[in-house]
């Protein structure tokens, strides 16, 4: 039980790419304009150039970034090290120009990739967490589009006076990232003799995170291998096949002998909701069942939900449900909730969101539309550098292409963009005035719904 | 060396509206195109409205992207227009703005001395006002004090008896739009000795601003923090700054019964030094939906003459301002474009490093060189100048006399998808 307020941490270390990664940017400097410009520059300083200062001035180039400070200098710049600051153009428009890099723009999926105007995506983000374990700070404000679909139609609140400060920064309160993933009793009993008698079928992770079984066209043993070991440093699950004494695993179960088989695994996840009752007798931990967010599988969880201890709700790789009027995963997820709450048994069962969670404010957003923790798919190949052969959407249909990685390099990855992601949930956390991750779960009065604000906002404005 | 690249750049920026830029130019983002930089540019560089750039919306896709006027023609003169506002609506002692629009929180040790000095200056010429930003008052800004703001937020910075005597207005930051509900980080590097000195602290350590105030828990609190700065100075206004929640429009409230003058709304999309990513993007609502919430609450508690509604986060424009004015606030608050106006180009590395590469935001010596005061304040002047000429025309064609007439008027817009 004390274990629930042990003070969390993650270590990051810098793990550099493996693989080369293509920046944003592109600065290109024109030859003739450039040695017409030195040239210039030479004459024009031609007399002073005897002091030392002026030679300065002559040799200093605008990019204080280095681009231009190799050996030969413009006419060989290093791209990689462009910020896109600008500079070189604002001082030489007739020489430089820096353009976006077609190279950037193409990394990932049309999921992946929505826009590289902002200098930014979901991949480089990704990309730089893994890499650092930093959470990415930038000047200026938001650069990207005022709102968009699925988890960018939403925001989290903020609370203007009350609220826990952020631990590890100002040392005051501790937040808590842990949820239970199981049946929680609704009530304690006793015995005769005063002895608790209930026992509760959970297991606690440390972070509302857990790394989800990929299919083998979109993994390989390396990439298999750093998820676990991943998973076992961070303290959190993974869901997984074929296993039997891994304590850190969510065995994933199509018949009853993979259920026996997984006696030692921390929980069980049926992939056939029929196989509850025969399990149900030969595993006495946490036991749940995995639901594709299929026509249907509303009812499908309410019904679930009064014998499973949980269910593992899976949308596609972008987050969209498999129904024939496909869906977001958000929307999916509060109508579970709220059709759980209405039968009064929310409590009760523990959900897990999968499917195109790829950016940590999908975590906190999530959990407010009613999952307790999420499970990571692509999220996790993109931190080892794995490159999609074409869209990965539905996770059958999907393909990477195959090289190996050190386990080692890849578990640092993964601790390295968990430890980011960490770091981001308490920041959301923070702003929110919530101190337990446990409580973000369904607390919709913290979610900002744009279809809701926009339409109080401008709905009667002409043209809306 | 700073003359050189100090002149390079200038003629950079004064040349580069008429070049243009190439279509897959590095240049802007979404909310900032690079159109709307240019255009920038070069309103700052003349004063005039560029007639071949876009310089009304950005490629945001929302908000005041999709906002337009209904124009009519009326037969009202722009010249006729009158574009002054007063910031107090509740007591004696007046403070009138000639324009909508005065300069937000940016503090020394984030911007250089240079940059905050030329937004003074061209406070005081153009008859607006400046904030100082969490980070202390520089004495230089001592002779522009009539249009001077002094800020207080949760680390004190540079906040006492005599700062809060020398300004018109004092401004609360509760929090900022960019990082609500996060503090401030000034990182040890931008610590020079003078910043340190300013902060009353030592030099080369990060600094914090915690969040939130550790004295304020609660509505009363912030009444006891408004008495005592009343009491050091009985005539200054109260600005309360906060951003943008889902019940902001209780927060106003609020502010408006613990004595705010002036109530200061800050959108999830406005400029910083330096925030998380996460949070500029996800934390709190844009200011579009959050300024008719505040103007329709506080006329529903029968207030809304009383108080003066200031919104900012992601004001880019005169359009945008006139856009935030119909939507129900009194006047903005600007920054970014003021950045925008002596050069920068939305970059967003302000953090890395030695700073801003060309001089706004840093305390890097050299750097900080770029910008000089007089010729900053002219930039800012003829933006403004700019900006004044197209609100006149735009309230002329609405058929209205001053800018105080749209306050509201939602009638006004359309909604273009
Ligand atoms: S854009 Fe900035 S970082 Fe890139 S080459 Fe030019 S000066 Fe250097
Ligand atoms: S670093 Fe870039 S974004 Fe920041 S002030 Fe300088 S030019 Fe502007």
């Amino acid at each position: 039980m004390g274990s629930t307020y042990r003070m969390f941490r993650l270590r990051a270390e810098e793990t550099p790419p493996l693989f080369p990664q293509p920046g944003p940017f592109l600065p290109k400097v024109s030859k003739p304009g450039l040695a017409r410009l030195i040239l210039k520059e030479a004459l024009g300083y031609n007399r002073k150039l005897l002091g030392s200062a002026h030679r300065e001035a002559l040799l200093s180039r605008p990019c204080i970034y280095g681009v231009f400070s190799g050996p030969f200098g413009g006419f060989s710049p290093r791209v990689e090290k462009c910020t896109g600051c600008m500079r070189c153009v604002q001082e030489h428009p007739e020489v430089c120009s820096v353009v976006r890099n077609p190279a950037f723009a193409e990394q990932g999926d049309s999921y992946w990739t929505p826009t590289a105007a902002t200098g930014s995506t979901p991949l480089s983000t990704v990309l730089y967490e893994a890499h650092t374990g930093k959470v990415p700070v930038r000047g200026m404000g938001y650069k990207g589009a005022f709102r968009g679909e699925g988890w960018d139609a939403m925001w989290t609140d903020m609370s203007e006076i009350v609220r826990p400060t952020r631990d590890g920064v100002y040392g005051r309160e501790y937040i808590s990232t842990s949820v239970d993933i199981g049946r929680r009793a609704s009530h304690l009993e006793f015995d005769a003799s005063g002895d608790l008698i209930t026992s509760s079928r959970t297991v606690e992770i440390p972070i509302p995170i857990i790394f989800d079984a990929l299919p083998e066209q979109v993994s390989n043993a390396d990439i298999t291998e750093s998820i676990r070991t991943a998973a076992g440093n961070v303290g959190t699950l993974f869901v997984g096949r074929y296993v039997q004494k891994e304590a850190r695993c969510i065995a994933l179960a199509g018949d009853l002998d993979s259920v026996r088989a997984a006696q030692r695994c921390a929980a069980i996840e049926l992939e056939d909701a029929a196989l509850l009752q025969e399990a149900r007798k030969l595993f006495s931990g946490p036991l749940g069942v995995r639901l594709p967010t299929k026509e249907g599988f509303v009812e499908r969880a309410v019904e679930l939900s009064r014998t499973a201890d949980f269910l593992h709700l899976c949308a596609d790789y972008h987050g969209r449900t498999f129904e024939s009027t496909e869906r977001h995963l958000k929307d999916a997820l509060l109508d579970v909730h709220q059709r759980l709450v209405q039968e009064g048994i929310r409590n009760e069962v523990t959900l897990i969101a999968s499917g195109g969670i790829i950016l940590a404010e999908h975590i906190p957003k999530a959990l407010l539309c009613g999952a307790d923790a999420v499970a990571l798919d692509t999220a996790l190949l993109v931190a080892l550098q794995a490159r999609f052969l074409g869209e990965c959407r539905f996770p059958e249909r999907s393909a990477i292409q195959r090289h190996r990685i050190p386990v080692e390099w890849g578990t640092r990855r993964i601790l390295n963009l968990m430890t980011s992601w960490h770091h981001q949930l308490i920041e959301m956390m923070s702003a929110m005035g919530v101190r337990e991750a446990r409580r973000l779960r369904g607390n919709v009065g913290r979610a900002l719904f744009a279809d809701e604000l926009e339409r109080e906002a401008f709905g009667d404005i002409q043209g809306y | 060396m700073a003359e050189k690249h100090r002149a390079h750049i200038r003629r950079g920026i004064e040349l580069l509206p008429q070049l243009g830029l190439p279509q897959d130019s590095a240049l802007g983002d979404l909310r900032w195109t690079k159109e709307l930089i240019l255009a920038t540019w070069w309103q700052a560089l003349t004063g005039k409205s560029p007639e071949n750039i876009e310089h009304r919306i950005g490629a945001s896709g929302g908000g005041f992207d999709r906002l337009d006027f209904k124009l009519s023609s009326s037969g009202i003169a722009a010249e006729q227009v009158s574009l002054s506002i007063p910031l107090n609506r509740r007591d004696s002692g007046q403070v009138t703005l000639s324009l909508p629009w005065y300069g937000g929180g940016m503090s020394l040790g984030s911007v250089s001395l240079n940059f905050m000095l030329s937004r003074a200056m061209a406070a005081k010429a153009a008859g607006t006002l400046t904030s100082t930003g969490e980070g202390g008052y520089p004495s230089e800004l001592l002779p522009y004090k009539d249009h001077v703001i002094t800020q207080v937020a949760t680390g004190m910075f540079g906040v006492s008896e005599e700062t809060i005597q020398s300004c018109r207005v004092m401004e609360f930051k509760y929090a900022q739009g960019a990082k609500p509900g996060l503090g401030g980080h000034l990182l040890a590097d931008k610590v020079t000795a003078e910043v340190a000195r300013m902060r009353e602290s030592a030099e080369k350590t990060s600094l914090y601003s915690p969040f939130p105030f550790h004295s304020v828990y609660s509505v009363e609190d912030h009444k006891k923090h408004v008495d005592w700065v009343k009491t050091v100075h009985p005539g200054v206004l109260v600005s309360v700054k906060v951003s943008t929640p889902i019940d902001v429009e209780m927060v106003a409230i609020g502010s408006y019964d613990a004595g705010a003058h002036i109530i200061h709304i800050d959108g999830g999309y406005g400029g910083t030094g330096a925030a998380p990513e996460i949070a500029k993007k996800n934390i709190a609502m844009p200011i579009e939906l959050a300024i008719p919430r505040v103007h329709r609450y506080l006329s529903s508690e029968g207030v809304r003459d009383k108080v003066t509604l200031i919104a900012s986060g992601g004001i880019r424009t005169a359009y945008d301002v006139a856009k935030a004015i119909a939507l129900g606030a009194d006047g903005c608050v600007i920054g970014t474009a003021e950045t925008i106006a002596v050069g920068c180009t939305h970059c967003g590395n302000c953090e890395r490093g030695r700073g801003c590469q060309i001089g706004i935001c840093t305390t890097d010596e050299l750097l900080g060189q770029f910008i000089q005061p007089e010729w900053g304040a002219r930039r800012l002047l003829n933006l403004y100048s700019s900006w004044a000429a197209q609100l006149r025309e735009l309230l002329a064609s609405l058929g209205l006399k001053s800018v105080q007439e749209l306050r509201g008027r939602k009638d006004l817009l359309v909604y273009r998808r």
